[in-house]
C-alpha cells in the first residue's frame, strides 16, 4: 500500500485479512475454464468503484 | 462482420464473459480493444486521405475498422498502459501513453457513429460524486448529508453537528490502491494541515448492514442485496449477496439519474436504513457487476449481453455527414 500520509491517518486502506470469496473463485473457474485466461478485475477490486477509473498516469 | 467493440484493459474478465455471451446467445462478434496495450501493438490508423482504414488493434492481434461498428462499450480507457522498455525517457513514455490515448479517442470520435455504452464524456462527467449527489437528490432519492471540503473549521463543524463521528471517503479512486470509506471522529480532526491537504468527502453515517448494488442496463434494472457488517463491503469477508426486487419508484428514480447523467448504464451503490428506506451513495458509470453473478448466481452477464443486443437493434448509425 502506498503511504498517503497525512491523509493515511484518516482512511483504512488495507487488503490485510481479505480473502477472495471461494464462491467467486469457483465461478471464475467455470467461466474461463481451468486453462482459460487469468481473470482480471481491473485495479484488483471486484467492485470497480475504487479502481482508479480516471487514474491517467502510466 | 464485427459490429461491436469493447474498449477496456487487457485481460478483462467482463469483456471476455460478455463477448462470449454475445457470440453464443446472439451470434454477435465483439472485438476487444485493450486500451492499455496500444503502444507497439500497431494497427491504430486514421487518415483523411483515401487508402488507410480507420482502425484500432484488437486484443487478438487483428484490427477493426471503426466505421463498420454499430456499438462501442466504453468500459475502461485508463489503467497502466505498457510502453516498450526501449523508450527510457520518463517524459517520452508519458507522451507515448497520451498520444496513443488521444489517437484511440480521436479515431472513434471521428469515425464511429453508432451507439455508445456510454458516451466517453458523459461517463467522465458522471464520475464526479458532487454531481452524482446533486442529480440523485434532484430526482427525489434520499442522499446522505454531505460536506466536501478542505477547510478545517467547516470539517470540524460538520462533524460536531453529526454527533462527532462521520464517514470520510475520497472523491476519486486510485489505481492499485484500495481506498475504503472510514469513520472519523472529532477528536481525530485536530490537525489543520492534514485536513487542508485535500478536499475530502465527509458524510453522515447511514446505519444498517444491508447494501444494494443495482445494475441499470438501459431500462432494465437488476438489484442485489449485499449484507455485511462492514462499513465498506468491498473487502468484507462476511459478504452475502442475493437478488432483490426494488420498489418501482426506486427503479424509476435510478433510471432517471442514469438518463440525466447522459449514461446508458450505471452501477449503483445504496444503503438500506434499519427502517427499510434506501439511501443513495454513488453511481459507478462503468462499475463491475459480474462479482454479483459469481456471488449470487444472478445471470447478469447474459442480461448485459441482452442489453447490448437490444441497443444494437436500435442503433442509429448513420452514414458519414455530407459536407
Amino acid at each position: 500500500m502506498k503511504d498517503l500520509s497525512p491523509m493515511s491517518a484518516r482512511f483504512t486502506r488495507s487488503h490485510e485479512g481479505y480473502v477472495h470469496p471461494p464462491r467467486l473463485d469457483a465461478w471464475e473457474q467455470t467461466v474461463v475454464g481451468p486453462d482459460g485466461l487469468r481473470p482480471s478485475w481491473p485495479g484488483g477490486s471486484i467492485s470497480g468503484s475504487d479502481d482508479g477509473w480516471d487514474d491517467c498516469d502510466e | 462482420m464485427t459490429r461491436v467493440a469493447i474498449v477496456t484493459l487487457a485481460g478483462d474478465l467482463h469483456a471476455y464473459v460478455i463477448s462470449k455471451h454475445l457470440r453464443e446467445a446472439h451470434d454477435i462478434d465483439a472485438a476487444i480493444i485493450a486500451s492499455d496495450r496500444l503502444s507497439a501493438a500497431g494497427g491504430l490508423t486514421w487518415s483523411n486521405v483515401d487508402g488507410p482504414g480507420h482502425t484500432l488493434p484488437t486484443e487478438e492481434g487483428g484490427t477493426v475498422d471503426v466505421r463498420g461498428l454499430d456499438l462501442v462499450w466504453w468500459r475502461r480507457c485508463h489503467g497502466r498502459p505498457t510502453v516498450p522498455d526501449a523508450v527510457t525517457d520518463t517524459q517520452l513514455r508519458k507522451l507515448v501513453v497520451k498520444d496513443n490515448r488521444a489517437a484511440l479517442r480521436g479515431t472513434l470520435m471521428a469515425g464511429f457513429s453508432g451507439t455508445w455504452i456510454s458516451d466517453p464524456y458523459a461517463t467522465e462527467r458522471a464520475q464526479n460524486k458532487l454531481l452524482q449527489l446533486s442529480v440523485a437528490s434532484a430526482v427525489g432519492l434520499t442522499v446522505p448529508r454531505t460536506l466536501v471540503s478542505s477547510d478545517p473549521t467547516d470539517v470540524r463543524d460538520f462533524t460536531r453537528a453529526h454527533g462527532g463521528t462521520v464517514i470520510a471517503k475520497t472523491l476519486t479512486g486510485l489505481l492499485g490502491t484500495s481506498l475504503q470509506a472510514g469513520r472519523v471522529t472529532l477528536d481525530s480532526l485536530d490537525d489543520d494541515a492534514e485536513i487542508s491537504v485535500s478536499a475530502t468527502v465527509y458524510q453522515e453515517e447511514v446505519p444498517g448492514t444491508d447494501h444494494l448494488r443495482v445494475m441499470v442496463f438501459g431500462d432494465a434494472v437488476h438489484a442485489a442485496r449485499i449484507s455485511s457488517a462492514e462499513l465498506d463491503w468491498r473487502l468484507a469477508n462476511d459478504m452475502v449477496v442475493e437478488p432483490v426486487e426494488l420498489e418501482p419508484r426506486l427503479s424509476d428514480a435510478l433510471r432517471d439519474v442514469t438518463r440525466r447523467l447522459g449514461l446508458r448504464m450505471g452501477v449503483y451503490d445504496l444503503k438500506v436504513r434499519p427502517d427499510g428506506h434506501p439511501v443513495f451513495l454513488e453511481v459507478n458509470p462503468q462499475g463491475q457487476f459480474l462479482f454479483v453473478e459469481g456471488m449470487s448466481d444472478m445471470p447478469l452477464g447474459a442480461a448485459f449481453a441482452d442489453f447490448v443486443a437490444a441497443e444494437l437493434a436500435l442503433s442509429p448509425r448513420s452514414p458519414a455527414p455530407a459536407l
